[in-house]
C-alpha cells in the first residue's frame, strides 16, 4: 500500500469516525428536547387527568406512546432506503432475539422508570440522573461482558456519581415536586435499565445493521409498554381504553414532538455506536443535560442553583473519564 | 425467507478469507437481494465500516483503480470468524 493509498484510507476512516462522533453529539442532543414535549402532554387534557389516577398509568402509557411513534418514523426511513424487508428476516435469528432482550431493558423497565420520573422530580432532574448511564454501563459491561475497566473508569464512576449529589444536593426551586426523591429513584433505575439494554444489544448487535436494529428495538418496545399498562397500572384492561381515547388529543400531539426527537436520538446513536465506538457514544451521550437545561431555563422558567452546574461538570468529566480520554474522542482508529 | 443482508455478506467474507471489496461483493449479492433498495455498493460500504467499527472485519488492501477511486478490501477477523459461529451458526453456509 504506497503512501498516498494510506492517506486516502487514513481520510476515509476518520471521516467516519468524525460523522459518529458528530451522530453521538446528535443524538444527546435531540435526547435532551423530548423532556420538554413531554412536559407539555402532561400539562394538557387527557394526560393532566391520567396522571392522578395511579402512579405508573401515565407513564407507561407515554413510554408505549413514544415507542410506537418512533417505531413508525424509524420504519418510514427504513423503508425509504429500502430496508423493510430485513425487519422480518432478524425477528427469527439470535442476534434478534437479543434485540427484543434489550428492548424490554430499554422500552418498558427504563423508558417507564423514565416517564414517571419527569413526572415526579422533573424534566431537567430526571435527565441529570439518568445521564449516570455511562457509569452503570461500565459496571454492567464489568459484571456480565466481563469487559476490562481500569482505574481511570473507576474514577470517572466516583466523578459521575459525586456529580450526581451535588446536582441533588438542593431540590428545584420554584417548582412543586412533592416526591422528589422517589422520582429520583425512578430516573436511577431508568439508567440501570438503559444500561442493560446497551450490554444485551451489544451482544447481539454486531450482525444487525444498526438501523434496522433500533428499528426491530422500538417496535418489541413498543408493543411491550403496550401489553405493560393494564398490569403496572393496576387498572386492568380499561387502561387500554384510556390509552385509545388519548391518541386523538392534544396530549398525543406533543408526544408525537417527543417521539420525534427520541426516534432520531436513539437512531443517531445507535449509528454512531458501530462509527464512533459504543463506548464513545455513550461518553458523549450526557450533553443531552446540557439541551435539556437551556430549554427547562427558555422554557419553564426554571431558576438554577450554582451547585446545579458544578455538579453538571463533576458528572460529565466523570463520564467522559469512564469510557475513554477526551483525547482519544478525536483521534483515529490504528489502520493495518 | 432470506437470510439479512448483513448475515449473507459475512457468509461471503467466510468464504473468501483473503478478502473482498464492496464491488465484489455486490456482485454476489445482486443475484438474491437486486430487487431490492438497500443492494448498492454505497450501503455495502457502510456494511462493512460498520463492522470494521466493531472488530468483526479488517482492511486487508486497499489500491487506487484507473479511476482513481480507492477500491478497499475487507476480510474477515479470528474474532469475526468466532462471533459469527456464536451467534449465527445456523444462518452458515
Amino acid at each position: 500500500m504506497n503512501e498516498n493509498v494510506k492517506a486516502r484510507l487514513h481520510k476515509k476512516n476518520l471521516k467516519y469516525v468524525k460523522y459518529g462522533i458528530a451522530w453521538a453529539v446528535t443524538a444527546g442532543l435531540t435526547y435532551g428536547v423530548g423532556p420538554t414535549f413531554q412536559t407539555f402532554a402532561i400539562g394538557v387534557e387527557p394526560f393532566a387527568s391520567l396522571s392522578v389516577m395511579s402512579l405508573m398509568l401515565l407513564p407507561m402509557m407515554m413510554a408505549a406512546m413514544q415507542d410506537g411513534m418512533a417505531a413508525i418514523v424509524v420504519f418510514l426511513k427504513n423503508a425509504q432506503e429500502g430496508k423493510h424487508r430485513e425487519y422480518f428476516r432478524v425477528a427469527k435469528t439470535k442476534p434478534g432475539r437479543f434485540i427484543m432482550l434489550a428492548a424490554f431493558f430499554g422500552g418498558p423497565l427504563a423508558l417507564g422508570c423514565y416517564m414517571a420520573a419527569v413526572a415526579l422530580c422533573g424534566p431537567v432532574y430526571s435527565l441529570i440522573f439518568t445521564a449516570m448511564l455511562p457509569a452503570f454501563g461500565a459496571l454492567a459491561s464489568r459484571v456480565f461482558l466481563k469487559e476490562h475497566i481500569n482505574g481511570r473508569a473507576w474514577v470517572g464512576i466516583a466523578l459521575a456519581v459525586v456529580g450526581a449529589i451535588i446536582v441533588g444536593w438542593v431540590p428545584p426551586s420554584g417548582e412543586a415536586y412533592p416526591q422528589f426523591y422517589l422520582g429520583v429513584i425512578f430516573a436511577l433505575t431508568c439508567a440501570i435499565g438503559w444500561a442493560l439494554e446497551m450490554v444485551v444489544a451489544t451482544a447481539g448487535m454486531d450482525f444487525v445493521d444498526p438501523e434496522i436494529a433500533i428499528g426491530f428495538r422500538f417496535v418489541i418496545s413498543g408493543l411491550l409498554s403496550f401489553v405493560a399498562i393494564p398490569i403496572v397500572s393496576g387498572l386492568g384492561l380499561i387502561s387500554w381504553g384510556y390509552f385509545f381515547e388519548s391518541l386523538s388529543s392534544l396530549s398525543a400531539v406533543w408526544m408525537i414532538g417527543a417521539a420525534l426527537f427520541a426516534g432520531g436520538s436513539y437512531y443517531f446513536y445507535y449509528r454512531a455506536g458501530n462509527a464512533a465506538g459504543a463506548a464513545r457514544s455513550m461518553a458523549i451521550n450526557p450533553i443531552m443535560t446540557i439541551s435539556a437545561t437551556v430549554l427547562g431555563v427558555v422554557i419553564f422558567g426554571a431558576t438554577l442553583q450554582i451547585n446545579f452546574f458544578i455538579g453538571l461538570v463533576v458528572l460529565l468529566t466523570g463520564c467522559v473519564l469512564v469510557v475513554g480520554k477526551p483525547s482519544e474522542l478525536i483521534s483515529l482508529r490504528d489502520i493495518d | 425467507m432470506k437470510m439479512p443482508v448483513r448475515f449473507f455478506m459475512i457468509n461471503q467474507l467466510l468464504k473468501n478469507k483473503e478478502g473482498m471489496t464492496p464491488h465484489q461483493l455486490h456482485n454476489q449479492l445482486k443475484p438474491v437481494y437486486g430487487n431490492e433498495k438497500q443492494c448498492n455498493e454505497n450501503a455495502i460500504d457502510d456494511h462493512l465500516m460498520s463492522m470494521k467499527g466493531v472488530g468483526l472485519v479488517e482492511v486487508k488492501n486497499a489500491v487506487e483503480d484507473k479511476d482513481n477511486n480507492l477500491v478497499v478490501t475487507y476480510a474477515i477477523t479470528e474474532y469475526g470468524a468466532a462471533r459469527a459461529q456464536k451467534y449465527i451458526a445456523e444462518f452458515l453456509i
